[in-house]
């Protein structure tokens, strides 16, 4: 277990060594009167310095998603407006675009066609608080779909967000290579926090399901047991 | 001695949320944000809009309820970064489950508001400036200084104040936000503000441990 | 604007589906309730806290004196208060939002309660008057929504009831023209007359081959679910409420719209309902007898009082 600094607003954060460089990550603020570096909300602080360079950046969990450029995402869509679709990443939150041209070799005659409640898996293309945030559906370094695009059938749900993110940036995580030994299964991450998951069964999805959303409650030596008496209890 | 009793994301469908009990009155609030805003009137180009609605303990909200908005609006509008969600709104609801006083005094309301309200700000994860915490108390007849006052004492007493703090490395740091009422000198005021910023930083190392116990639940996948 | 909750097709189809084959998301039958907890306050009368699943609901009971309307001198006042705040979900807007769909969601529900506890007589407000024509006990219940999850309308029944059973108000004595109110450590404070406790049962409707299939088929295979969570309701092709008590009397039945359902398929719905409601009547009745039981009444405090000394 690595040592995690607990820090909340109004906390000093001491720049340990001065680098040339300092990059803040998120809930991090610069005051640039005294050169002090202000937590904005309460959690585990994040030093890492590479080379020349610092990175600060405040880790902590929570369910609104605030869009940022190449973020993997999940929306549903929920309208059109002229050429473009409109997407929602959260309950209630601002909606944001998706240009009906942003699929990898879409003509205006050839593009494909979205209804209301579809599921998407996208990335953000450009995230600017001031403009309207856009998404795309094309890999930038092959120009290819890159995974990107409709989610047909299985079943979406929500998780808190810096649960996806470990989820979605460590390929090994316990609870999915503990899924991974129970049944087959295609799934996708998106950072704002909503898990797509697609299995041949109704059942194990459901299983699934519950064992992802709950093993958020869960120390990382449970979780075996835990998924096999889900599993078994649902008659799997 | 106060009994505090602080409970942190009990509601699923919003972002934030926590119960806070203080002696004998308890709070229910949520935040939500930010959302897209509601109403087109509700859009400020530069920053979010507050939204805050305050819920009584039985009836409907009144002018008291309104006036305790207000109060509240001016308290956290500097406290939280704003400008960093142009045109967005940020919903702030309090239920009061329990008041703990009469409907013509609102003083252990409000504290216990902005202490339920901070906690369920750091719970949504909306950028803060800052730390801040509330207390209040009362100067009796006698001309003693009472923190957390009861129904009995606030029906008696000469003056009764409230005062929000901001915390800087757990410290007090400046007055965000006073309120008084009565008839005071104003040696007593100065006395009255230092006892309320005790009173926080004494409950602030409790409130700091619930927080962290919350953030460590909330990682209980990670580094457990 | 007013934002629904974002469901997709996926989950749409998905829910469909698995209760065609008698499957929940939460593991639960069709005909299944979630797990109620009810939780009394322990050191006030008449504030409970009750939860139903994710779905969260708290209800306080007050009461006062005042003068009672005109053209019914001999009974006492009873409102229930029920506005959704967003405080469970930012889906409920805040303040008067006339025209939009979550105030006609909000006024379907307070009616509904309305009709099953003030109008099926569950409180008899006879009995509170204190002097016909002048003054009476006005009580009233203010429902506090907290987490919403679908099923608000059995859950806030239940709140309800179960508050005004628990509540006691003060004990008076009424002295020439002039009333005596005693306070708790007078005199034993008591509690309301409470004459039967109706009970919510709402069932959801669905068609697994679609509404058209509903109304031209002859087939009566819609699917019939109780204690609806908020995804199944959203997708729900229509809704029934029963309010029922112990006696197997029906005190009201609403069903606005939706599905076309068979009488026969109605009847049956009634039936289970009422062994619900027997179930759930008898859990209300114990958790209130243990209640009861942890309070000392005020003669055995003050003799324990005595017996400290």
């Amino acid at each position: 277990m690595t040592e995690q600094t607990l820090i909340i607003p109004g906390d000093d954060i001491n720049i340990s060594e001065p680098t040339s460089h300092m990059t803040l990550g998120p809930n991090i603020l610069h005051n640039i009167e005294n050169n002090n570096l202000i937590p904005t909300t309460s959690g585990f602080l994040n030093v890492q310095t590479k080379k020349n360079n610092t990175i600060y950046y405040i880790e902590s969990n929570t369910k609104r998603y605030i869009p940022n450029v190449n973020d993997f995402v999940i929306g549903t869509v929920v309208g059109t407006i002229s050429e473009n679709y409109r997407v929602s990443l959260n309950d209630f939150s601002t909606t944001v675009l998706l240009n009906q041209l942003a699929f990898p070799n879409a003509t205006k005659k050839n593009r494909p066609f979205l209804k209301t409640g579809d599921l998407i898996y996208a990335r953000v293309l450009r995230s600017d608080p001031d403009l309207e945030v856009e998404l795309d559906c094309i890999d930038p370094t092959t120009g290819k779909e890159g995974g990107f695009g409709l989610l047909n059938g299985g079943l979406n749900f929500n998780v808190k967000l810096a649960f996806a993110r470990y989820l979605l940036f460590n390929s090994n995580a316990e609870i999915l290579n503990k899924l991974v030994s129970k049944c087959q299964f295609e799934i996708a991450i998106g950072v704002n926090g909503k898990i797509w998951l697609k299995t041949d069964d109704l059942k194990t999805t459901i299983a699934c399901m519950t064992s992802i959303q709950q093993s958020q409650n869960w120390s990382k030596s449970e979780i075996s047991n835990k998924v096999d008496a889900i599993f078994k209890s649902s008659g799997l | 001695m106060s009994s505090i009793n602080i409970n942190t994301g009990i509601l699923e469908q919003v972002d934030g949320s926590c119960i806070f009990q203080i002696n004998s009155t308890k709070i229910i609030s949520s935040v939500t944000g930010p959302i897209e805003s509601s109403r087109i009137k509700n859009e400020i180009p530069t920053r979010a809009y507050l939204d805050i609605n305050i819920i009584p303990e039985k009836g409907v909200s009144s002018t008291r309820e309104s006036l305790l908005e207000t109060k509240l609006n001016k308290i956290l509008k500097p406290m939280i970064n704003l400008n960093l969600y142009p045109r967005q709104s940020i919903q702030i609801v309090i239920q009061v489950l329990k008041s703990g006083e009469f409907r013509d005094y609102s003083i252990t309301e409000l504290s216990t508001i902005v202490n339920c309200v901070y906690i369920s700000l750091l719970n949504s994860g909306i950028s803060l400036k800052s730390s801040f915490l509330s207390s209040c108390c009362v100067i009796l007849q006698n001309n003693e200084i009472k923190l957390n006052p009861t129904i009995d004492d606030l029906k008696s007493c000469k003056s009764n104040h409230i005062a929000v703090f901001n915390l800087k490395n757990a410290k007090t740091d400046e007055l965000i936000y006073c309120d008084s009422l009565g008839s005071f000198s104003d040696d007593q005021f100065f006395k009255v503000l230092n006892y309320c910023a005790t009173d926080i930083e004494h409950n602030n190392e409790f409130i700091r441990k619930s927080i962290a116990n919350t953030i460590e639940k909330d990682y209980i996948w990670k580094f457990q | 604007m007013a934002r629904d909750f974002d469901i997709s097709t996926n989950q749409s189809t998905f829910v469909l589906e698995a209760l065609k084959q008698n499957i929940r998301l939460d593991g639960r039958k069709l005909l299944q309730m979630r797990d109620l907890d009810i939780h009394i306050s322990p050191d006030e009368y008449g504030y409970v806290e009750v939860s139903l699943g994710k779905t969260k609901v708290a209800c306080r009971v007050s009461s006062e004196i005042t003068k009672p309307y005109e053209d019914r001198p001999f009974e006492g006042l009873f409102q229930i208060k029920s506005e959704i705040s967003p405080i469970c979900s930012p889906f409920f807007e805040s303040g008067l939002t006339s025209n939009s769909k979550q105030s006609n969601d909000e006024l379907l529900i307070s009616r509904l309660i309305e009709k099953a506890i003030r109008r099926s007589g569950a409180l008899d407000v006879e009995s509170l008057c204190i002097i016909a024509g002048e003054k009476c006990w006005s009580v009233r219940a203010d429902l506090q929504f907290l987490d919403y999850d679908g099923n608000f309308t059995d859950i806030s029944c239940i709140a309800v009831i179960v508050a005004l059973m628990h509540y006691r108000k003060p004990d008076l004595e009424i002295d020439g023209d002039d009333i005596v109110l005693f306070n708790v450590d007078q005199r034993e404070p008591t509690p309301l007359s409470i004459l039967h406790i109706p009970i919510c049962i709402t069932f959801q409707f669905y068609n697994p081959n679609g509404d058209v299939e509903n109304v031209k088929g002859d087939s009566n295979d819609e699917l019939i679910l109780i204690d609806s969570t908020l995804l199944e309701e959203k997708i729900s092709l229509g809704s029934m409420t029963l309010t029922l008590n112990k006696n197997k009397e029906l005190c009201q039945m609403i069903k606005s719209g939706g599905l076309n359902i068979d009488a026969s398929v109605i009847m049956n719905c009634c039936i289970l309902a009422n062994k619900l409601v027997d179930e759930l009547t008898d859990k209300i009745q114990t958790l209130l007898k243990i209640d009861a039981l942890s309070r000392k009444s005020g003669m055995e405090r003050e003799l324990q009082v005595v017996n400290d000394r």
